[in-house]
């Protein structure tokens, strides 16, 4: 066995579940022809991700939005996978958030978290 | 968390699968082989993601089955230093915090690496941090989140570090009192927003 190329590219959760699903993991384990671990694996995505998850063209949208930020590509997927609510929990996602933004930007990076990656058809709750 | 990777591997199909078309027989051997599997100084393969080549089938004398080199491409679990995860607890020991993301079990928070300064309570058999005289306690199966350190690939032991263990009186590596562990993540919670995640709603509420 040989490792051609050992990373292609860094994938989100989001994604991760479009694959799993299309591979049958939501299913029932009877029925589904995926491996029990693909099912595990699924459910336990899942369920991090708050019962649903965005396909490639929602994300595209919140990736093009945040362009004017200047982010890395791996604290773009932390944002999509953690879809933080506060400043704490920005802080864990962006590297150094204090001196590279202002608390104007870090206000409209939750905004925009809120409003491509929070908003679900089903939860009308709102994060206070 | 993940990342996509491509791999290169001679697959074997049995003869009684040699009916069958080629990308079914081949991805069911290639299921078998890497799905929940840890490929050293990789991570741990999620599923399949597609096949990008299969080779032409090649026969040996005395094998009834056909092997093919095929190339495909494998979600992997593979964190990297500095990424945050949320995962719950599974387990406490004085080892320290035992996290279980669902699919993945072997991350570790050593003491170390909890927030300052923290305390292992014998009767609870729970950690806990003391912070401006509160206690929290870190609760089993309760969400935390952790930030990665490191991640290490164990190589199988051979039979002669086995051998040398049980002669040498500590727990051979392999057998139920200490399993093996192929990949091991290891996380520290001792930062802004690390810890157990009710710790911090509580804080909001209270302000």
């Amino acid at each position: 066995m040989k490792i051609v190329e050992e990373n292609i590219g860094l994938l989100s959760n989001d994604e991760v579940l479009a694959v799993l699903k299309d591979r049958e993991a939501d299913k029932q384990p009877v029925i589904s022809r995926a491996a029990p671990s693909e099912i595990q694996a699924y459910t336990a995505l899942l369920q991090q991700s708050g019962g649903s998850f965005r396909d490639r063209q929602q994300l595209q949208t919140f990736i093009d939005c945040l362009k004017p930020f200047g982010l890395t590509h791996w604290e773009t997927v932390h944002l999509i996978n953690h879809r933080p609510a506060s400043l704490v929990e920005v802080d864990l996602c962006i590297e150094d958030c204090e001196t590279r933004f202002d608390d104007e930007q870090i206000e409209q990076l939750l905004t925009l978290v809120q409003e491509h990656l929070r908003n679900q058809p089903d939860s009308g709750e709102q994060a206070s | 968390m993940f990342i996509l990777s491509q791999l290169e591997d001679n697959v074997r199909i049995a003869p009684q699968d040699l009916g069958k078309p080629a990308e079914l027989a081949i991805s069911a051997a290639l299921e078998k082989a890497f799905l929940d599997r840890v490929v050293p100084n990789l991570g741990l393969v999620v599923t399949l993601h597609d096949i990008l080549s299969i080779g032409d089938g090649c026969v040996y004398p005395s094998d009834g089955g056909a092997h093919y080199k095929v190339s495909f491409r494998v979600i992997v679990f593979r964190p990297f230093s500095g990424e945050l995860l949320v995962g719950k607890v599974l387990k406490m020991t004085r080892d320290g915090v035992y996290v279980d993301l669902g699919f993945f079990q072997d991350i570790l928070i050593a003491p170390g690496d909890m927030p300052e300064p923290s305390y292992w309570k014998e009767d609870d058999k729970a950690w806990l941090w003391r912070m401006e005289g509160q206690d929290l306690f870190f609760e089993q199966g309760m969400p935390l989140r952790v930030k990665v350190q490191s991640v290490d690939f164990n190589a199988v032991p051979t039979l002669s570090q086995q051998q040398e263990q049980a002669d040498g009186g500590e727990a051979v590596v392999g057998s139920k009192s200490r399993p093996f562990v192929p990949m091991e993540v290891k996380g520290r919670a001792d930062g802004d927003g690390l810890g157990m995640v009710h710790w911090y709603v509580a804080d909001d509420e209270m302000e």
